[in-house]
């Protein structure tokens, strides 16, 4: 009864509350600071953290309570400091809130139930990917065994070293950020991945979409309901393969591979148009947070993360005609970088 | 020179799927282009897609990603194609008028165009109904939980159709091999091929299999009930304790151990 009651609360502190305390610090005195807003910068805030955190234990063959209070101690710090940043902000214009019109209650309902729907697929559906067998394996074995990585997912055996495809998630161990939170609330892995987190991405998705709408639209709510009605309609039918974005968000979100089309690329896109727009304030820390957010995802999120990044601080450099943004912005990839060095040592077996 | 063009456009196609959403993409790319009334953001928007067109895009890029970086997953850069949000973008554009009336036609025409060109990705064959909590095959479950039941933590030879799930429900049981066994996550044993193959066979060779699964301390072997096995594993130390869907679950009497 009280492990329940614990799971409950624990959910409620890691999956809701923290995102929007952590999120809150991260968009402080900013017009971004809408609560949906808060709640996207908290949640990639907390998985920048974690992987920082992570992949220094994971290559010493730490365990997973070590991984998670190490992260604990850093989101604390991390923080503080964010606290204690006195930044004014640029270019902040107080967005009046207005009265919904019966339009907009209207298209307001058509996103919820369209949301519902999605929500509903994943809550009682069931997606089943085989490729879970070594994704939600090395999760539920750290969970149940307090290590990370040391066991084959497939067979249960002591690996000598980091082999075949699980050096590429030592460098990205979100698995791990799944079982450390798993750790905490005290709920199997497998459940709260296939369930509970899958609903949660979902809700951070659409999240970054109604922040782009947000660049597009600042004053106009009418018309960010419009384009977050057809942004998941074109979702939902958007299955025109088994290898498209849409595809990857509606059935296996909890794959670190499709929060990158699904979450990232379309926050790397925010803050495109947020620059674009005119809001230059803290981009280039975005850019690390977002980089940092996506290593943890996949091997495919430490690539295409960079690439995007690139050709973003490219273009904005071009349209403001500044080297220095284009340099400055590919420094903001160094963690893509370093993390890229690391899986090198680790499939040259230089790291075992 | 038409075999480069021909890789890149063969990624599109598999990437895309019948191309009607190519279309309508390329259709929300011609509007950005020319209908100005869009405003700013369709300026920076036409700049990110040229940026992405030049250094992603394109088929000599194709040709370094796959050859030089040795990663045949190229499709994958589509997932940085902003294809949804630009289609949005455009479409919320077109539903502007004064008249409500109109806008509401022209929505309803959008989204008829996009569930046309598209495929929705709730049809049968993506979702079913969990049978569980942990959203896996119920017998996979209910193995694994007679094992553990059993025995508390040990090692088993499954059937390929078990072998994915038993480890996503708990690592306290071990397998002989699991989806390494047809070529992920990492290189197997020598000699697992020739079980798995044996497994696999039209009448599996009972006796070559125990003496197996015993040389690699299994102490249960789920075979699929339809199989026809070549011999009786009773007559070589292992019961059938468990009949579970579609499954026998046969556990060590010699006490093997996990």
């Amino acid at each position: 009864m009280f492990e329940t009651v614990w799971s409950i609360l624990g959910m409620g502190i890691y999956l809701v509350l923290l995102p929007f305390l952590y999120g809150s610090l991260l968009c402080k005195n900013s017009r971004r600071g809408e609560w949906i807003s808060r709640y996207v910068y908290g949640m990639l805030g907390m998985m920048a953290v974690f992987q920082i955190a992570c992949v220094p234990l994971v290559l010493t063959h730490r365990a997973l309570h070590e991984a998670v209070i190490l992260w604990h101690i850093l989101l604390v710090l991390s923080g503080i400091f964010l606290w204690k940043g006195k930044k004014k902000p640029q270019g902040v214009k107080r967005i009046r809130r207005k009265k919904w019109t019966v339009e907009e209650g209207v298209l307001l309902a058509a996103v919820l139930a369209l949301l519902a729907v999605q929500c509903a697929a994943y809550v009682f559906g069931t997606h089943i990917d085989d490729d879970d067998a070594r994704y939600v394996a090395n999760a539920v074995a750290a969970y149940e065994t307090d290590t990370m990585y040391y066991y084959h997912p497939n067979t249960g055996e002591p690996m000598d070293y980091f082999m075949g495809e699980i050096g590429k998630e030592t460098t990205s161990p979100m698995m791990m950020f799944y079982a450390a939170v798993s750790f905490l609330v005290r709920v199997h892995p497998t459940i709260l991945i296939h369930t509970v987190w899958a609903v949660v991405w979902l809700l951070v998705s659409y999240g970054v979409y109604w922040m782009i709408s947000g660049c597009f639209y600042p004053e106009n709510r009418r018309n960010r309901l419009v384009f977050l009605i057809f942004a998941m309609v074109l979702q939902i039918f958007g299955n025109t393969s088994i290898y498209t974005s849409q595809t990857f968000l509606l059935t296996r979100l909890w794959q670190g591979k499709a929060l990158v089309p699904a979450v990232f690329a379309p926050f790397f896109l925010h803050l495109f148009l947020r620059r674009f727009g005119g809001t230059k304030e803290a981009w280039y820390r975005d850019l690390v947070l977002a980089n940092l957010a996506a290593c943890l995802c996949s091997g495919m999120g430490v690539y295409l993360s960079a690439v995007l990044a690139v050709v973003i601080v490219l273009v904005t450099a071009v349209r403001e005609k500044s080297l220095g943004t284009f340099i400055k912005g590919c420094f903001c990839c160094v963690p893509n970088a370093v993390y890229t060095g690391l899986y090198i040592l680790v499939h040259l077996v230089l790291i075992r | 020179m038409l075999e480069f063009l021909s890789g890149f456009w063969d990624t599109v196609t598999m990437y895309w799927g019948d191309m009607r959403m190519l279309l309508l993409f390329a259709a929300a790319v011609c509007i950005l282009i020319f209908w100005k009334k869009l405003g700013k953001y369709r300026v920076g928007l036409l700049a990110l897609l040229a940026g992405l067109l030049i250094l992603v895009f394109n088929p000599l890029s194709q040709y370094v990603w796959t050859n030089v970086m040795r990663e045949h997953l190229y499709w994958r850069m589509f997932w940085i194609l902003p294809a949804v949000p630009v289609m949005a973008f455009v479409m919320t554009g077109l539903v502007q008028s004064r008249k409500k009336w109109k806008n509401a036609l022209i929505g309803a025409c959008v989204i008829a165009a996009i569930a046309v060109c598209g495929q929705s990705a709730y049809r049968g064959a993506n979702f079913q109904k969990a049978d569980n909590r942990f959203k896996l095959p119920q017998e996979a479950v209910m193995v694994a939980d007679y094992m553990l039941t059993r025995d508390g933590e040990t090692k088993a030879l499954v059937a390929d159709e078990l072998y994915c799930y038993i480890r996503q429900y708990t690592s306290k049981v071990s397998l002989l091999y699991g989806r390494d066994i047809i070529g992920y996550t990492a290189p197997v044993k020598k000699g697992f091929t020739k079980i798995h193959a044996a497994m696999n066979a039209e009448h599996p060779d009972v006796e070559y299999l125990i003496k197996k699964a015993r040389k690699y301390g299994c102490q249960y072997i789920v075979w699929n009930s339809a199989k026809e096995l070549d011999g009786e594993p009773e007559d070589y130390g292992f019961f059938c304790e468990a009949e579970i869907g579609r499954f026998k679950v046969y556990r060590d009497g010699n006490g093997s151990e996990g």
